[in-house]
C-alpha cells in the first residue's frame, strides 16, 4: 500500500477512501475505540499496582464508613412494621374482673375487626412474669394479695397497625367498663423511628460530605497523570486529537478507580457484617425477630457500585475539564 | 493552498511577531520559510496549525477561511496538516510503532488499517526494521524521520517543519530533505521553515525570508 497517493487522480482517491470512514464504520470504531482505551488504561494502572491499590482504598473507606452506617440504619428501619407487628395494646382490666366475665369479654373482643390476636394474662400469670422479671420472690407473702389485675395483650389487624388507627382502638377500648386502662407500645417504636431518621440524615450528610473526598482524591490523582501525560496529549492535540479523545483515557481511569473503591467498599462491608453477624444473630433472637439485622442487599451493593463508579467519573471529568483548558491554548510546539 | 493576507500577530506581551505578511502557496508546491531566529516562522506556521490566531488580516488554507474554524472544529482541520518538529516531539513512553500510529489512532482508523498505514510511512522514511524499538535508543536523524514518518501517516494535504533539520548534521539534512521532496512529488504541498545553510543551498524551490516579522523576499 503507497504511503501517499500517486499525483494522478489523488484528489479522488483521497476522497474514496474518506468515505470508506463511513458511519458504520464510524460507529464501530467509535466502540473499538472505547475498548482500546479502556484496555489500555487497564493496562496502565495495572502496571503501578500499589498507587491503584491506594487510590482505591481511599476512595474505599470513604464510602464504606457512611454507606455501613446508613446500610445499619435502613436495616433497623426495615425492621419497623415487624416492631409494630408486636406493638400492641395492654389492656388491664378492671381490678377483681372474675375470670368467667373476663373471658367472656375476650370472645367479645375477638369479634372486633381491628383486632388480630388477643393473649390473656391471668393474675397469676402477671406475678409470676412480674417475679420472674424484677427478681423479687416471694412477693405474695409480704403483699397478701396479689396487686396485679389480668391484662389482655392485643395485638391490632394489619390494617389497623398504624399508630393513628391504633390510637383509636385504644380510645374504643377504654370506654369499655371492664377496661380499667389501655396501653399502647408504640410511643418506642416512634422514638426509635425519630431517632433513626436523626441518625440517617447524619449518614446522609457524611455520605455527602466523604463523597466530596472522594471526588478531591480522584481528581488530584487525575490531575497528576495530566501532568505526567502533558507531552502525550500535546502531541496528540497538535495532530487532531478532540477534547473527547483527550478525555477520554482520564476518564476510564477515573471509572476503574470508582469500580476498584467501589468493590474494596463492599468488602469492608463484608468483612464488618461477618464480624459482627454473631452478636447480630443474637440481638434478633433476643427480640424475636426472624430476620437478620444487618445484610447487604443486591440493590445495596448495586447502589454502591454506581454511586462509586459516578464519582470517580464526575471526578475525573472534573479534573480533566479544569486543565483541558488550560492546555487547549498551548503555545508549546 | 494557503494565502496569507496582510496578517498581522501581535502576542499579548505586545511583540508583533508578524506584521502585514501576505504571501500565496499554490497546491502542491514545496517553499522554504527562511530568516533569522526570531523573525516570525514559527509563528507563521502555529497560524496555520490553529495553535494561535492572527490579530488582523486573513488566513486561508485548503479555500477555508481559517477564522471561520470554530475551537471545537480545530482538530479536524489540524488533521488535513502533518508537522514535523525541530526537537520531534516523539513519545518516549512507547514504541516506534506506537508513536507513528497515534495520528491515526486519534482520527479512529481500525486497528489493522493502522498496522499497514504505519509500516507504510516507516518503510518510506526506511525505518521498517525500528518499529519495535524506543524511539529513545535511535539516533538524532533517525528520530527526526520517525518524526517525519508520524507527520505524514495520515496522508496530510500540507506538511509543515519547523527546523526539520535543527540539530543534524549535513549528510542527515540533505537525507530529509529528499524524503520531503519526495512526498511533495507526489502531491504533498510542503512548507519547511529553516535557517540551515546547507538546506537553502540545495533548494531548487521559491524561498520566502522573513526578517522582523515581515517579509523581505
Amino acid at each position: 500500500m503507497a504511503l501517499i497517493p500517486k499525483k494522478t487522480g489523488k484528489k479522488t482517491r483521497l476522497n474514496a477512501e474518506r468515505k470508506q470512514l463511513g458511519l458504520l464504520m464510524l460507529i464501530k470504531g467509535y466502540w473499538l475505540e472505547h475498548l482500546r482505551v479502556f484496555k489500555v488504561t487497564v493496562h496502565k494502572l495495572a502496571r503501578t499496582p500499589l498507587d491503584t491499590l491506594m487510590t482505591c482504598a481511599a476512595i474505599a473507606i470513604a464510602l464504606a464508613l457512611p454507606v455501613g452506617f446508613y446500610l445499619f440504619l435502613n436495616n433497623i428501619q426495615s425492621l419497623g412494621p415487624n416492631w409494630q407487628g408486636h406493638a400492641q395494646i395492654s389492656a388491664f382490666l378492671v381490678k377483681g374482673t372474675p375470670e368467667g366475665k373476663a373471658k367472656r369479654f375476650l370472645a367479645d373482643l375477638k369479634l372486633w375487626p381491628e383486632i388480630n390476636q388477643i393473649h390473656y394474662i391471668s393474675e397469676e400469670e402477671a406475678l409470676e412474669e412480674f417475679q420472674a422479671l424484677s427478681g423479687v420472690d416471694n412477693l405474695l407473702i409480704d403483699l397478701k394479695q396479689n396487686p396485679l389485675p389480668i391484662v389482655l395483650e392485643i395485638e391490632p389487624a394489619r390494617k389497623y397497625q398504624s399508630s393513628e388507627s391504633a390510637k383509636k382502638l385504644l380510645v374504643k377500648l377504654e370506654k369499655e367498663p371492664l377496661v380499667h386502662m389501655a396501653q399502647l407500645d408504640l410511643a418506642w417504636v416512634e422514638r426509635l423511628n425519630v431517632m433513626i431518621t436523626i441518625g440517617q440524615r447524619i449518614a446522609l450528610g457524611m455520605i455527602i460530605f466523604l463523597s466530596a473526598g472522594v471526588l478531591l482524591v480522584v481528581g488530584n490523582t487525575i490531575r497528576l497523570e495530566i501532568e505526567s501525560r502533558r507531552a502525550e496529549i500535546d502531541v496528540a492535540q497538535l495532530v487532531g486529537a478532540t477534547d473527547a479523545f483527550v478525555r477520554r483515557p482520564f476518564l476510564y481511569t477515573g471509572i476503574i478507580y470508582g469500580l476498584g473503591g467501589g468493590l474494596i467498599a463492599i468488602v469492608i462491608l463484608s468483612l464488618a457484617l461477618l464480624f459482627l453477624s454473631e452478636p447480630v444473630a443474637s440481638l434478633s433472637s433476643l427480640y424475636s425477630l426472624d430476620k437478620s439485622l444487618l445484610t447487604l442487599s443486591f440493590s445495596d451493593t448495586s447502589s454502591l457500585l454506581f454511586m462509586a463508579v459516578l464519582l470517580g467519573f464526575v471526578g475525573a471529568w472534573l479534573s480533566v475539564n479544569r486543565h483541558l483548558d488550560k492546555l487547549s491554548r498551548v503555545d508549546r510546539y | 493552498m494557503i494565502r496569507f493576507d496582510n496578517v498581522t500577530k501581535r502576542y499579548s506581551t505586545g511583540l508583533e511577531a508578524l506584521q502585514n505578511v501576505s504571501f500565496e502557496v499554490a497546491r502542491q508546491e514545496m517553499v522554504f520559510l527562511t530568516g533569522h531566529s526570531g523573525a516570525g516562522k514559527s509563528t507563521l506556521l502555529k497560524l496555520i496549525t490553529l495553535i494561535e490566531r492572527q490579530t488582523r488580516g486573513r488566513v486561508e488554507v485548503d479555500g477555508i477561511d481559517l477564522s471561520t474554524v470554530t475551537p471545537r472544529k480545530i482538530p479536524y482541520h489540524r488533521r488535513e496538516i502533518g508537522v514535523v518538529f525541530q526537537n520531534h516531539h516523539l513519545l518516549f513512553d512507547r514504541s516506534v510503532f506506537d508513536n507513528v500510529a497515534l495520528p491515526l489512532q486519534v482520527m479512529g482508523y481500525a486497528e489493522k488499517d493502522i498496522g499497514k498505514r504505519v509500516r507504510a510511512a516507516l518503510d518510506k522514511v526506511g525505518l521498517l526494521d525500528k518499529e519495535k524499538q524506543n524511539p529513545i535508543a535511535l539516533s538524532g536523524g533517525q528520530q527526526q524521520r520517525v518524526g517525519i514518518a508520524r507527520a505524514v501517516v495520515h496522508k496530510p494535504k500540507i506538511l509543515l517543519a519547523d527546523e526539520p533539520t535543527g540539530n543534524l548534521d549535513d549528510e542527515i539534512s540533505r537525507d530529509i530533505l529528499t524524503l520531503f521532496k519526495q512526498f511533495n512529488h507526489v502531491g504533498v504541498t510542503v512548507i519547511i521553515a529553516t535557517h540551515d545553510k546547507h538546506l537553502m543551498e540545495v533548494k531548487q524551490c521559491r524561498n520566502i525570508e522573513l526578517d522582523h516579522g515581515a517579509i523581505v523576499g
